[in-house]
C-alpha cells in the first residue's frame, strides 16, 4: 500500500482525470466521425440561389454530396435545364468588422504570408509579407522559382530591387493575411494564405473572379483599391473610397444603350480568360518538384501575354466594393462607378451581390442556422437605395428525394 | 541518437526518398517552419520519440527487473529518477534544437527554397520545445506508475498530451509557457511521488 499525502491524492486524481476525459473525448469523436461516414450519402444533399443573366433566380440543389448531381428549379418549383441558362456570379461582401474586445491576439507568421503568382512564362512567384505589428504594413517579394532567388518587390509605388521603405509598403491596418480577411482581396487566380501560390495551379483560374490574369487587387485600410499587375509590375490606385470592408469581382450581363436598341455601350475592352481557359483545360500540368521542373515545361505551360480581346462577349467583368453604407460597382477598364446606397438594416450585415443591370443588384442575405437549414432573403436594390422587391427562400440542409420549397 | 540522425537526415539529405512517400510536400517549393513539413513532421517524430524514451527511461527497467539494481546503488532514489529525466529531457530538446538549427539554416541559405525566410518563423516550431517535454514526463509517468494497462495505466500520458495540445495552440507565448510550467509540475509531483513511495 502507497503511504500518501491528501494534496498527492488530489493532484493524481486529477491528473487521472483529465487523463480518461482525454480518452471519453477522443471515443465520443470516433465514434461520431464513424456514425456521419454511416449516415446515407443521399442525405448530404444542400441547395443555395443562383441567378441567371436574365435576373430570374432559382434553387440549385445538389444530391448526395456529389457536385455533378445536381437539379434548378425556379422558385416556384419549375425544372429548368441547367445548360439553356448561363448565371451571374455573387459577390460575396462582409459587414463591417467589430472594434477589438478586451485584448488583441498577436499577428503570428501564419497571419502574414500570402502566395499568389503572375502565371507568365517563366512564372515569378510572389509572397506578400506582412510585417507583426497589429497595424501592419505588407509588401510583395518576388522569387523566381527555377533560381529560387528573388526577383525583386512590389509597394504601391511600384517595382523595386530592394524591400520598399515603410512608406512604400501597403497599409494594412488591422487586417491580417488570413482566409478571414481574403475578402480584401480580389482578382487573383487563387490567394494561398500563410504559403505560396504555385504555377502548376494556373488551372485554378476562375473567370469568374478573375479580370486578367496575374492582376490581382487590394483594398488597404484606408480605403484605395490598388490595382497590381504582377505581369508588368506595375501598381496604380483604382480608386480611393471611404470605409471599405471588402471587393470582389463579379459579372454582369454586357450593358446595352439607353437607347434600347441592342446596341453594345462602350467597347468593355478587357482582355479575354476564355481562350485561356480552353488553353489551360487542355493541358496537363506535371508537379514542379525540383528536378522534374525544366525551364522547357515553363514555355509551354504558360499562357502568352498578347492574349487577345472579345469584343461581343456576353457577360462583362466589374469590381464591387463594399463600403458601410453603399455597394461601388467599378468598371475598372473605363474608371466609371455607379454608386447603390444601403439600405439601414442592411448597412451591418454581410452579403452576396449580383449585377443584374447598372442600375439594380440582387442581393442575398442569409439567417438562422446551417443545421436547421438556410433562411435567405433575396431581394433587389436599385441605384436610389431603394429595395424595389423581397422575398425570404428557406432551404433545407437535408434535401429528400423530391425537393419542395417553403417561400413566404 | 539513431532516431536523431534518422529524423535530421531523412528531412533535408533525403527527402525524395523519405519525406515524399510519407507524404511531406515538396521542401524545396515552401517557406520554411511556416508551409513546410517541418512542424507534421517534427511533431509526430519528435512526440513519438519523447514518448517511447519516457516509457523506456520508467517501464523498461520494471520489465527487465532492472530496478532492483539500480536502486540499491548508494545514492538517493531522487537523484537516479532525476537522473534518468535529466538526460531523458536533455536528449530531446537537443535533437530537437538540431533539427531546428539545420532547417533554419536550410531555410536562410540563399537559393534554396524560393521564398521568403526570417529566423523569427522558427519561433513556431521553438513553442515545441515547452510541448516534447511533457510528453515525456507523461510516457515517463504513465511506465512507472503501477495500475491495470486497460485501466488507467495511460490516463497521465493522455493527459499530458491533452495539456500538450492546449500548449501548443494557445496564442501567447507567455500563458503557454506558464501552461507548461503547471504540466511540468503535475508530472514531476507524480513521478516524485510514485519513486520515492513505490515498492520496487
Amino acid at each position: 500500500m502507497l503511504k500518501s499525502k491528501l494534496w498527492q491524492r488530489w493532484l493524481m486524481a486529477l491528473l487521472l482525470a483529465l487523463g480518461l476525459g482525454t480518452l471519453w473525448g477522443l471515443l465520443i469523436a470516433i465514434s461520431g466521425s464513424a456514425l456521419f461516414a454511416l449516415w446515407p450519402s443521399d442525405r448530404k444533399s444542400f441547395q443555395f440561389i443562383e441567378v441567371t443573366t436574365n435576373g430570374q433566380p432559382l434553387v440549385h440543389t445538389n444530391i448526395g454530396g456529389n457536385y455533378l448531381n445536381k437539379e434548378f428549379r425556379t422558385l416556384d418549383g419549375e425544372k429548368i435545364d441547367p445548360d439553356e441558362v448561363q448565371m451571374l456570379s455573387a459577390a460575396a461582401t462582409t459587414k463591417p468588422s467589430l472594434s477589438p474586445g478586451l485584448f488583441t491576439l498577436p499577428v503570428t507568421w501564419h497571419q502574414r504570408l500570402a502566395g499568389m503568382c503572375d502565371y507568365a512564362r517563366p512564372p515569378v512567384e510572389w509572397v506578400m509579407i506582412r510585417d507583426a505589428e497589429l497595424s501592419g504594413h505588407a509588401y510583395l517579394a518576388g522569387f523566381d522559382p527555377i533560381t529560387k532567388l528573388p526577383v525583386g518587390y512590389l509597394g504601391h509605388a511600384g517595382f523595386r530591387q530592394s524591400k520598399p521603405p515603410i512608406g512604400e509598403q501597403f497599409d494594412l491596418g488591422k487586417f491580417r493575411l488570413t482566409n478571414t480577411d481574403k475578402l480584401r482581396f480580389a482578382g487573383a487566380h487563387r490567394v494561398n494564405f500563410s504559403g505560396r501560390a504555385y504555377p502548376d495551379s494556373v488551372s485554378d483560374f476562375n473567370e469568374k473572379q478573375s479580370l486578367s490574369v496575374g492582376t490581382i487587387y487590394l483594398a488597404d485600410a484606408h480605403g484605395s483599391i490598388h490595382e497590381i499587375n504582377l505581369r508588368t509590375r506595375k501598381v496604380r490606385t483604382l480608386v480611393q473610397l471611404s470605409g471599405v470592408t471588402s471587393i470582389a469581382i463579379t459579372r454582369m450581363p454586357r450593358p446595352r444603350t439607353s437607347a434600347g436598341n441592342g446596341e453594345d455601350a462602350g467597347q468593355e475592352n478587357e482582355p479575354i480568360n476564355g481562350t485561356l481557359q480552353l488553353n489551360l483545360r487542355a493541358t496537363q500540368f506535371p508537379p514542379l518538384n525540383g528536378s522534374q521542373f525544366t525551364l522547357a515545361q515553363h514555355t509551354t505551360l504558360f499562357v502568352p501575354d498578347d492574349m487577345p480581346e472579345v469584343k461581343k462577349r456576353k457577360l462583362v467583368h466589374r469590381l464591387v466594393a463594399r463600403c458601410v453604407d453603399r455597394l461601388v460597382v467599378i468598371n475598372p477598364f473605363e474608371g466609371t462607378r455607379k454608386i447603390f446606397p444601403l439600405p439601414e438594416n442592411l448597412r451591418n450585415t454581410g452579403f452576396s451581390a449580383r449585377i443584374i443591370s447598372e442600375g439594380e443588384l440582387f442581393l442575398e442575405v442569409e439567417r438562422g442556422y446551417w443545421e436547421q437549414g438556410k433562411v435567405l432573403d433575396l431581394m433587389l436594390l436599385n441605384l436610389t437605395g431603394e429595395i424595389t422587391s423581397k422575398k425570404t427562400v428557406r432551404l433545407s440542409s437535408y434535401v429528400p428525394d423530391d425537393p419542395s420549397y417553403d417561400f413566404t | 541518437m539513431a532516431w536523431a540522425v534518422g529524423f535530421v537526415s531523412g528531412y533535408r539529405v533525403l527527402p525524395n526518398w523519405i519525406a515524399y512517400p510519407l507524404g511531406i510536400y515538396e521542401q524545396s517549393r515552401n517557406i520554411p517552419f511556416i508551409a513546410s513539413g517541418f512542424g507534421y513532421l517534427s511533431t509526430i517524430c519528435m512526440g513519438a520519440l519523447a514518448i517511447s524514451l519516457g516509457f523506456k527511461q520508467s517501464l523498461w527497467e520494471d520489465l527487465r527487473g532492472t530496478y532492483y539494481f539500480l536502486l540499491h546503488r548508494p545514492i538517493s532514489r531522487r537523484k537516479i529518477f532525476a537522473t534518468k529525466i535529466a538526460v531523458g529531457i536533455s536528449a530531446i530538446l537537443a535533437i530537437y534544437a538540431i533539427a531546428i538549427l539545420v532547417h533554419g539554416w536550410w531555410g536562410a541559405t540563399p537559393a534554396t527554397h524560393g521564398g521568403p525566410f526570417e529566423w523569427s518563423m522558427s519561433l513556431v516550431a521553438w513553442r515545441y520545445v515547452l510541448v516534447f517535454p511533457l510528453l515525456y514526463l507523461g510516457a515517463f509517468l504513465s511506465g512507472l506508475r503501477p495500475a491495470l494497462w486497460y485501466g488507467t495505466r495511460f490516463a497521465p500520458l493522455l493527459a499530458a498530451i491533452l495539456w500538450s495540445v492546449f500548449i501548443a495552440n494557445v496564442p501567447f507565448w507567455s500563458v503557454a509557457v506558464v501552461m507548461a510550467i503547471v504540466g511540468y509540475g503535475f508530472t514531476l509531483a507524480g513521478i516524485i511521488y510514485f519513486a520515492t513511495e513505490r515498492d520496487f
